[in-house]
């Protein structure tokens, strides 16, 4: 498609969490900069992408946006296909979401593949005063489970730059220590003038899906 | 920078805050045949049951048409049958209100909590539903009395836009009985714990886009995209996040009368348009996606470049019967049952 396309890796990630934790804010404040304090429930997913550099490496990241609510969790398995990250958000300011994440991690190690990258969110760091959800609590949690730990404020930006930044280069020095598979046919095909490498995670649970595929973006 | 509502906004007939570039598009009827057909519907409803039973052809032909504002709150009532409904249920309410009976219960307070997360994020951009507009609190009652009525379904997210569109026509009462209706005879199933009647019409979908479009069903399996991806927000909340007025309520007319194979066809037309039979700009960026997430956004913008007044045409003349759409429904029935079969044998 157009020149913006040119990128060295496309890495796709999923946003989860519960229900009003802010996981829209968060994509939109990453890819345009802009907060809406009245944007509409997401129903199904919702997508959207942005470059970064990395050792003068591009890497463009396409994010996906998913429903919160816990019954479309019947049909995330839809949208986990070929994540190799996950930001897994909760709101500070409401502790039952904070309380869900054990449930999304094992969301994700029944849906995602084993190896994808997660990082724990905790979002809405602007309300201090109405924080339930102490820091050091999410950061030992997050310790214990080896996943990665940052507050954001989609509403002021506080740390969401970080909290991409931080999970896509994790992403990029796990896949670029790898040598690349040779191609087997079923990897992205080419579009016109992109110059990327597919990404490609080891396959963990054979049986699964019977997908084939397992390129970052399939 | 924090997004308000942009000041230069202007409020539309319908009550949506647009962009002044956007109010133009407004239906078009010429006041005098709108009044005739407004007199066509009000006749209509006095000697509703006998029109609905002889005449049936005469009113799908109108619901085609569009239902003139003025009176498509209660052409939708009727279409229904919530009126029907309502007026046996209320007959065996000792409230003789069955709405406001339901009113008196309290949900669960988990259903209560992800209702009141929705009421400001169903409609922003609508003067009911804005900040603390009016339409909010009768929202919650609508959504409420279904939880009370359905507690297998209680809340389902996409239900508040499809509940936030009938109350800018109805009152809530009628409104939350369209809105039964709607839950239990359109797309029933759609909104229940496990979304299995969404997975099986999303695959019903993919199913009928081999048949009308095998370019585009050949294209999208390459890509290895799931149906459900742009399928979900479309069934569910019945185009509500895809068009609004007036395109959304000419929908909403066929979908009353004629039912969900309306939303079949419009997903069918708009994936045929995209994928190999459209404007060749498009169909050609299409068929340059080489991944899944590219083809879906072009599917939904094409579903909005596209002139509305084009894909109510096409979705006409869709070579599709409805047994076509029944034997596909089965067939995706099938096959998901025969997936759930196969999972729980491996997992013995």
């Amino acid at each position: 498609m157009a020149r913006e396309d040119e990128y060295d890796y496309l890495f796709k990630v999923v946003l989860i969490g519960d229900s009003g934790v802010g996981k829209s804010n968060l994509l939109s404040r990453f890819t345009r900069n802009e907060f809406n304090l009245e944007s509409k429930s997401t129903i199904g997913v919702e997508f959207a992408t942005r470059s970064i550099q990395v050792d003068k490496k591009t890497i463009k990241a396409q994010i996906w946006d998913t429903a919160g609510q816990e019954r479309y969790r019947a049909i995330t398995s839809a949208y986990y296909r070929g994540a190799v990250g996950a930001l897994l958000v909760y709101d500070i300011s409401k502790h039952t979401t904070y309380e869900n994440v054990e449930r999304w991690l094992k969301e994700l190690r029944d849906h995602a593949d084993a190896n994808i990258v997660i990082s724990l969110v905790g979002n809405k760091s602007d309300l201090r005063h109405l924080r339930s959800v102490p820091s050091d609590e999410a950061k030992s949690f997050s310790e214990k489970n080896g996943i990665s730990f940052i507050e954001t404020s989609a509403l002021d930006s506080t740390n969401v730059e970080q909290a991409f930044q931080t999970i896509l280069t994790e992403i990029y020095r796990i896949v670029s220590q790898r040598p690349m598979p040779e191609s087997t046919g079923t990897q992205i095909n080419g579009g016109a003038g992109s110059s990327h490498i597919p990404i490609r995670l080891p396959p963990t649970n054979p049986v699964s899906d019977s997908k084939q595929n397992t390129s970052c973006c399939s | 920078m924090v997004n308000r509502p942009e000041s230069d906004e202007v409020l539309d007939r319908y009550g949506f805050f647009v962009s002044p570039g956007e109010s133009h598009i407004e239906e078009t009827v010429d006041a005098a045949v709108a009044r005739r057909r407004e007199l066509k519907w009000l006749d209509m409803f006095v000697q509703w049951p006998s029109f609905i039973a002889s005449r049936f052809d005469k009113i799908k032909e109108r619901c085609r048409k569009g239902i003139p504002g003025s009176v498509r709150g209660q052409a939708w009532y009727h279409l229904s049958a919530a009126k029907y409904r309502q007026e046996t249920e209320d007959r065996n309410c000792p409230m003789e209100s069955l709405f406001y009976y339901y009113l008196t219960k309290t949900p669960d307070a988990r259903v209560l909590d992800d209702i009141r997360k929705d009421l400001a994020r169903s409609f922003p951009d609508h003067e009911m539903f804005r900040d603390d507009g009016c339409g909010q609190n009768s929202l919650n009652d609508v959504l409420r009395a279904y939880a009370i009525h359905d507690p297998d379904v209680g809340y389902c997210q996409a239900q508040a836009p499809i509940a936030a569109i009938l109350l800018m026509h109805l009152p809530p009462e009628q409104a939350f009985w369209v809105f039964v209706q709607i839950n239990e005879e359109y797309v029933k199933g759609y909104f229940s714990d496990g979304l299995t009647a969404i997975k099986e019409d999303a695959l019903a979908t993919e199913i009928l886009i081999k048949r009308v479009s095998p370019k585009g069903y050949h294209l999208l399996r390459k890509l290895d995209v799931d149906p459900i991806l742009y399928t979900v927000d479309w069934y569910m909340t019945l185009f509500s996040r895809t068009y609004r007025a007036p395109q959304l309520y000419r929908l909403w007319d066929m979908f009353f009368c004629e039912g969900v194979k309306v939303l079949f066809r419009l997903a069918l037309v708009i994936v045929y348009e995209t994928l190999e039979d459209g404007p060749s700009s498009i169909v050609s960026r299409a068929h340059k996606c080489d991944n899944a997430m590219d083809i879906v956004t072009l599917i939904k913008q094409t579903a909005k470049q596209l002139p509305f007044s084009v894909l109510l045409s096409k979705m006409d003349k869709l070579p599709l019967t409805d047994i076509d759409l029944a034997q596909a429904c089965k067939q995706a029935r099938q096959k998901l049952n025969a997936d759930v079969k196969a999972t729980q044998n491996r997992k013995k």
